[in-house]
């Protein structure tokens, strides 16, 4: 026994001592002019149009620009167009390009670029992101090689701020493979990526626009767990991360890291299946809404730091509907059970909802919403899901209920049309109202910017209130840690993109 | 018997941990009875607390009640830990004695694939039978008895080897013994004493891979508190309510070592002369 416990002991001491001399080795890994970001997930594809995944488009808005963008007050500005104009009753698009831009295989950017990347999004082989953006699109021509005209069906008032969506980035038509081959004009070119390690970009010395990067390189770690990012940044390995609310409180004491912070375009949301039963029944679904309090919510898994949101979140300030003032959006047991009955389940049922194991808070979100629907006799059994599956449940439109984060856009025509129109690309939910439908085609179709608000005040009331397609839960605050070593690194909800161009290294 | 008795209170570790596990099995039983909170009822007003007179052992992040969440953890564990056992001692056992006692290419074919389930870590296995099944209690147990099968298959047709050509056998045999009947009744009892070793220390490894697979959310579903689970949760949390992680790793701690060293208790018992080297 005696000798046990002595092996065990000169163990230990042999263990610790080769931890630390890793420590050692690893702990000066801070380049000059390199910026260090702990990124939570791999990109699963580099493909600007048809890969939609957080995780890649940080990595490819850096590598590609489009034709506009947007500042963080929502404003578009020139990016590779330089200037528009709107003719015809609203019906023609005339974009004047930068001249002299190079793409990063060398090859000169010309209209032909821009028509082929349209032509590719509008292409239903390829199953583009922003297909339901651009379906007022009747003709693209290209007078010259720095002019692109584009000829609509009908008016649509979201075109020109969609055209500044990173779903929309301009790729070179010589490019076939763009999950392998990243070849953008961007400020930055992708120069390593070793997966589930880390994704290295330097910067485009040939990069021509104005929002030149000022930071020589930038290092993508991948640090999945939460825990693992906050060592990081305390430790001094990376620069900024991205933190939820509990690790970025912890960080408030600390002397050389600030916290930045903004509300997200993001919320969480309870997927319902429009088609199945007993969901099919507009009864059932309005009294899931009643039945479950969202301020729970925002209290127990965003620890009070989230909003009340709609499908418009509420960052998107002048179309976003007051939600608070839906009457779905008190709690009310009776009302609940009463629909309920109503709808023949005076008892409940049982059912599922399906989550993804990798995000903490839609298991916690999940077991909240359990714990509420039981009140009216509903029994739903959770089910976590590994990220791969999830996407393919999520895809299947066969799912039961399912926990789930939306990105609502900078426009609300994404926020709407692209999540719940009936021709909507990411509408799984079966969710079809013909109504909806004409009000955001009419919101599109409109010039007058007050007619246009109202149109999607209604459809958002038709959505929430009326139909509860789903239910819009909680828009999150995003927390950044960000090393005193970065300066002018302001997140907000325009984009990551937009604060690290703007960063400066000491 | 009665030595075998003797060794057993002679063996103050052995006595120890039976102790420990039998404590912990009637808490599981009797945890209806016991005034506690239920494991599964949030308290907003109560999240992330320490221990206090109220809540035994503090709050998790949704108020519930750390205490009653390791109880009823503990009766999961131990649920996924024996049953898979059942099922892969049940079968380890008949495939086992086919192999070891008909030979030629029943052992051949029984055995080959017993090596290619081997060849897999176990964790891996487990996790692709998992992925294949969807998650759940039921399909962890499931998954963990399949992936232990091969131990006992082999141990079974290890030992039948051992036996099978012994004179007792042989005049079995001559009497006319039916295959059956001294598979059943003749070797079987002879190798029990290796059988239930090995079944200790597989709950134990059972109880632990139940955990991983919890732990990576593919094992026992949220709300029903898995000790895997509950660490998988805690680990946001391990600053602001340390008790979170440190509360259910100790129940692991203390319940995986008592039955390991019941486990290497009962191999000494058994194998008196083995245990004295």
């Amino acid at each position: 026994m005696n000798k046990k416990l002595l092996m065990s002991l000169l163990l230990l001491v042999c263990l610790s001592l080769t931890a630390c001399g890793g420590n050692h080795g690893t702990s000066s890994s801070k380049g000059g002019d390199q910026l260090v970001i702990a990124a939570d997930q791999d990109p699963v594809g580099l493909d600007p149009q048809t890969v939609p995944a957080a995780s890649s488009s940080r990595i490819y808005s850096l590598i590609y620009n489009s034709l506009t963008k947007i500042n963080s007050n929502f404003e578009i500005e020139p990016s590779l167009a330089s200037s528009w104009k709107v003719s015809d009753g609203g019906k023609t698009i005339t974009f004047n390009l930068q001249k002299g831009i190079k793409f990063q295989n060398g090859k000169e950017f010309t209209s032909d670029d821009v028509k082929y990347t349209f032509n590719r999004i509008l292409d239903p082989k390829v199953g583009a992101i922003a297909k339901s953006y651009f379906t007022s699109i009747k003709d693209i021509q290209t007078p010259d090689k720095n002019t692109v005209v584009f000829h609509l069906n009908n008016p649509d008032s979201a075109f020109i701020t969609n055209t500044s969506s990173v779903y929309t980035s301009i790729i070179s038509k010589d490019v076939k493979n763009l999950n392998k081959e990243a070849v953008g004009t961007g400020p930055y070119k992708l120069s390593k990526i070793v997966n589930g390690q880390y994704v290295l970009l330097k910067e485009n010395t040939d990069y021509k626009l104005e929002d030149k990067p000022k930071i020589k390189s930038i290092k993508f770690n991948i640090m999945k767990d939460d825990e693992q990012r906050l060592a990081a940044i305390r430790a001094g390995k990376v620069d900024i991360a991205t933190l939820n609310s509990d690790s970025a409180s912890l960080l408030s004491k600390s002397k050389n890291i600030k916290i930045k912070k903004y509300q997200s375009m993001e919320y969480s949301y309870l997927g319902i299946n429009n088609d199945k039963k007993p969901f099919n029944n507009i009864k059932v679904r309005q009294a899931l809404s009643y039945v479950i309090d969202r301020n729970e919510i925002i209290d127990t898994v965003w620890k009070g730091k989230a909003e009340l949101t709609g499908p418009i979140s509420p960052a998107q300030k002048e179309f976003a509907a007051d939600v608070k003032s839906f009457p779905s959006y008190t709690q009310n047991l009776s009302k609940a059970k009463e629909l309920l009955k109503e709808a023949g389940y005076p008892n409940g049922f049982s059912t599922v909802i399906q989550t993804a194991s990798t995000y903490p808070d839609m298991v916690d979100t999940a077991q909240v919403l359990q714990q509420q629907l039981k009140k009216i006799g509903i029994n739903a059994k959770i089910e976590q899901l590994e990220w791969g599956k999830y996407i393919e449940v999520w895809k299947s439109k066969k799912m039961d209920l399912m926990i789930g984060r939306n990105t609502s856009g900078s426009d609300p025509d994404r926020s709407l049309r692209f999540f719940f129109a009936t021709d909507g690309s990411a509408n799984v939910w079966n969710y079809s109202d013909n109504k909806f439908d004409k009000l955001v085609q009419s919101a599109l179709q409109t010039t007058d910017s007050n007619a246009r608000k109202n149109f999607y005040q209604e459809a958002q009331e038709l959505l929430v209130n009326q139909d509860a397609a789903n239910l819009f839960l909680a828009s999150p605050i995003n927390y950044y840690a960000v090393n005193d070593r970065v300066s002018h690194f302001t997140p907000s909800a325009a984009g990551e993109a937009y604060a690290l161009l703007n960063a400066t290294l000491k | 018997m009665s030595s075998m008795l003797q060794n057993f209170s002679k063996n103050k570790t052995a006595l120890i941990c039976m102790i420990i596990l039998l404590f912990i099995i009637v808490v599981v039983i009797f945890s209806e009875f016991l005034p506690l909170h239920s494991p599964n009822k949030m308290n907003k007003e109560y999240r992330l607390q320490g221990p206090s007179s109220e809540f035994f052992l503090g709050t998790d992040q949704f108020g519930r009640d750390l205490f009653s969440r390791i109880i009823s953890g503990a009766k999961i564990s131990l649920l996924v830990g024996i049953s898979s056992v059942i099922i892969s001692v049940g079968i380890g056992i008949i495939l086992g004695l086919i192999a070891g006692y008909f030979g030629k290419w029943y052992d051949s074919l029984i055995m080959r694939t017993m090596d290619i389930l081997f060849a897999f870590p176990e964790i891996l296995l487990a996790l692709a039978i998992v992925a294949a099944l969807g998650p759940g209690t039921f399909n962890t147990i499931l998954a963990i008895g399949i992936v232990n099968i091969p131990v006992f298959t082999r141990l079974v047709r290890g030992s039948v080897l051992g036996v099978k050509n012994l004179e007792y056998i042989e005049s079995a045999k001559s009497l006319g013994a039916k295959d059956t009947r001294i598979l059943f009744l003749e070797i079987l009892p002879n190798i029990t004493a290796p059988l239930l070793v090995q079944s200790t220390l597989a709950i134990s490894g059972a109880i632990l891979t139940e955990s991983a697979l919890s732990f990576l959310g593919l094992g026992v579903q949220p709300p029903n508190p898995s000790w895997g689970g509950m660490i998988a949760e805690s680990r946001r949390y391990m600053e602001l309510a340390p008790g979170m992680i440190i509360w259910p790793c100790l129940a692991m701690l203390i319940t995986i070592f008592a039955i390991n060293l019941f486990g290497d208790a009962l191999n000494d018992i058994f194998n008196p002369l083995r245990g004295k080297n």
